[in-house]
């Protein structure tokens, strides 16, 4: 009796082979962006080298997720297509529980980017902190608040060092009751950072046209200390060159929007702003996400995208860091009240 | 006796289809269409996880409807693109472990081939043929000398002609996907917007939209402006009479230049009631033959992509299990897969 071990959920392609629960063979190599070509190959070496038949094969274990989307959709796809095939069970494992270390109670750690980490806790089968996204700066807070428990992965985008890890040999354990999959054929990824299903709300971005005007001005009057005059907004849509608009749109109706100009290798946010009915839910989150598109669908390369925000605006300050934004310098008395600025800049290219 | 199971996955459908020495067994189609209506075009990530989640359940399906095992299959087909990068790499996943677990051929086939041939399963292709490939990722003029021998023509310079549908329906406030309401409103509509023709630069067959979104645009925002209403029915028609019309234009002109027997048509735009009517009345008395897809197979769907297999597979075109997705496979290249 042979089971079936994949795991193609970060930077690695692995696959492993056991007889009777002893791990007999492995395959484990980096692969970023490849497994989707290896996979299959690789998995075809492995039982032809043991002169496994496909009836010998009992079952299979797959990491799940979270991690790489693509790359968690490969391995669980081959997966799904052999129980399918063969009519065989499909175990699913958290991939973050895949990197424990031995009994140990692990931190288990991997880059979820712009400054975030996917993490779990688990000591062998148990879960001390099941999986979830989170700030860096915070994974860092809970990491030292936690001496007693090792770290794994490649952590250097920490500036920390985890143990090695041994996937396989945690898929070989993995296929325990609570990890069995009731509905192989409709098995799906586990995906955490899901801005779609997550988020109750369907958020339309689009371009600014000139009936959205009175719903952006109302929204413009209601954020901003010296909003922009409805002339000046028009002139921003229809007259400047440089200028572009972005609306977000929830159920046909304008909740947020995006004011930006790009100059030859640069962009900059003049305006965002988001209904306040809206906020925390991820429509600015859109908002930026249009706007780098926008910026790398240009025909001559946009590099970096600048803007400035007032100082005591910590709630924007926060908004843009978390979108990779970083600070360069202040601007003392930028804005006419006399309030300095802070000039924030990110980097088009950043995940 | 040769049964083929095919999979496609390179956009918005998941679809599994099986035939037996030609013979359609089952062409089961997961369509995410409603998914990507609230967003007015195709997400690619959202498309990926579908894809994820359909793919074994129409595998089952498409067998069950067949009435065969997996192991009663004789060779594994699927798209390898051009598509959505992301959506190609499930259907590839699952047609690899298929070809691996049973030991069978794996055939890599071409989207656009797949849409080609889908006229197989209503008329018999005579060559030199010209087909025009029209849909939401491709505008294409292919000459074929042969049977799998193409060569492109004329292409569009920017968007696909479905694109150029879908953004301009979105700016009319109608529905994803913008082919049959703009259709359907044209009919009731009269031609009194002036819109310019776009100009597609060299190419003598070469086609542009990107222009004429931008036109639609404009002159849809300018009335708003000026406090004008839009004449929905005649900016439908307005439209598709530019769109459609320098389809058809450049389409005769290349099937009487290349003395073409036959014209094919072929992708989404081909369930077009204007660009049906009026190609058949312009072909009328030229001697030339035309022939118009069913409206099943003018959507994705893997049947048409068993019908190229099928020639594949007598040609021995057969692929290793490292075979890789290509987002942008030329349908000349249709035998480079490595």
């Amino acid at each position: 009796m042979y089971s079936l071990l994949l795991d193609s959920s970060n930077t690695n392609l692995s696959v492993g082979l056991a007889q009777d629960h002893q791990l007999i063979d492995e395959i484990s190599y980096e692969a970023w962006q490849k497994q989707s070509e290896f996979m299959v190959a690789e998995i075809d070496k492995l039982l032809k080298k043991h002169a496994v038949q496909r009836s010998e094969i009992a079952f299979v274990v797959v990491s799940k997720g979270p991690g790489s989307y693509t790359g968690i959709r490969i391995a669980l796809t081959i997966a799904k297509t052999i129980v399918f095939a063969l009519n065989i069970p499909l175990y699913l494992v958290s991939s973050l529980q895949v990197m424990k270390v031995g009994d140990k109670p692990t931190i288990c750690l991997t880059n979820a980017r712009s400054q975030r980490s996917y993490i779990g806790v688990y000591q062998g089968q148990k879960e001390i902190l099941s999986d979830r996204i989170m700030d860096n700066p915070q994974v860092l807070t809970y990491v030292k608040e936690h001496p007693e428990y090792v770290l794994s992965g490649d952590l250097g985008y920490l500036g920390l060092k985890g143990e090695t890890v041994d996937v396989l040999s945690n898929l070989n354990e993995a296929d325990t009751s609570a990890n069995l999959c009731a509905e192989p054929l409709g098995a799906r990824p586990v995906y955490l950072k899901d801005s779609y299903s997550a988020s109750e709300i369907k958020i339309i971005v689009r371009k600014m046209n000139s009936a959205d005007m009175p719903s952006v001005m109302r929204i413009e009057e209601a954020a901003f200390k010296n909003p922009y005059t409805e002339k000046q907004m028009t002139y921003e849509l229809m007259e400047n060159p440089v200028g572009n608009i972005l609306v977000a749109v929830v159920d046909s109706n304008v909740v947020g929007f995006i004011d930006f100009m790009i100059t030859f290798d640069s962009a900059t946010i003049n305006q965002i702003a988001v209904d306040e009915k809206f906020r925390k839910r991820g429509v600015g989150t859109q908002l930026i996400g249009a706007m780098i598109k926008t910026c790398q669908a240009q025909e001559d390369e946009v590099d970096f995208v600048t803007l400035e925000v007032r100082l005591s605006n910590t709630n924007a300050q926060r908004f843009y860091k978390k979108h990779a934004f970083e600070v360069i310098t202040t601007k003392p008395k930028y804005y006419d009240d006399g309030e300095d600025a802070i000039y924030m800049v990110r980097s088009i290219i950043n995940d | 006796m040769t049964r083929i199971l095919a999979i496609e996955s390179s956009c918005d459908e998941t679809s599994v289809a099986i035939t037996d020495n030609g013979k359609l067994l089952a062409n089961v189609v997961a369509t995410q269409i409603a998914v990507h209506e609230k967003y007015g075009g195709v997400m690619p990530e959202i498309a990926s996880r579908l894809h994820t989640e359909n793919i074994t359940v129409c595998l089952t399906e498409a067998l069950r409807q067949a009435k065969l095992k997996p192991e009663e299959i004789d060779a594994f087909a699927v798209t390898r693109g051009p598509g959505l990068i992301g959506c190609l790499h499930v259907g590839l996943q699952a047609a690899k472990t298929l070809a691996m677990l049973y030991d069978k051929p794996l055939i890599p086939v071409h989207h656009l081939a797949g849409h080609i041939y889908a006229n197989e399963y209503v008329g018999t292709l005579k060559f030199p043929l010209l087909c025009v490939v029209v849909s939401g990722g491709n505008t294409e003029l292919v000459i074929m000398k042969g049977d799998l021998d193409f060569e492109i023509i004329g292409e569009t310079k920017d968007d696909a002609v479905g694109e150029c549908y879908d953004k301009v329906a979105r700016v009319l406030g109608l529905p994803y996907p913008g082919g049959l309401p703009i259709d359907q409103h044209a009919k009731l509509g009269k031609h009194t917007y002036d819109l310019p023709e776009p100009n597609a630069g060299e190419g003598k067959y070469d086609f542009s939209y990107s222009g004429l979104k931008t036109s639609v645009i404009n002159l849809v925002n300018s009335l708003k402006m000026k406090g004008e209403p839009v004449r929905l029915d005649d900016m439908a028609r307005s439209f598709q009479d530019v769109a459609i019309g320098m389809i058809l234009e450049k389409a005769t002109r290349a099937a009487e230049d290349y003395h073409v027997k036959q014209m094919v048509l072929a992708g989404g735009v081909s369930a077009n009631s204007y660009l049906r009517e009026q190609m058949k009345a312009r072909l009328e008395g030229t001697g030339i033959d035309l022939i118009i897809p069913p409206l099943w197979c003018t959507t994705d769907n893997a049947a048409m992509i068993a019908k190229v297999a099928e020639h594949l597979y007598e040609r021995k075109v057969f692929a290793p299990l490292t075979l890789g997705v290509d987002p942008n496979w030329r349908i000349s290249d249709w035998a480079k897969f490595d």
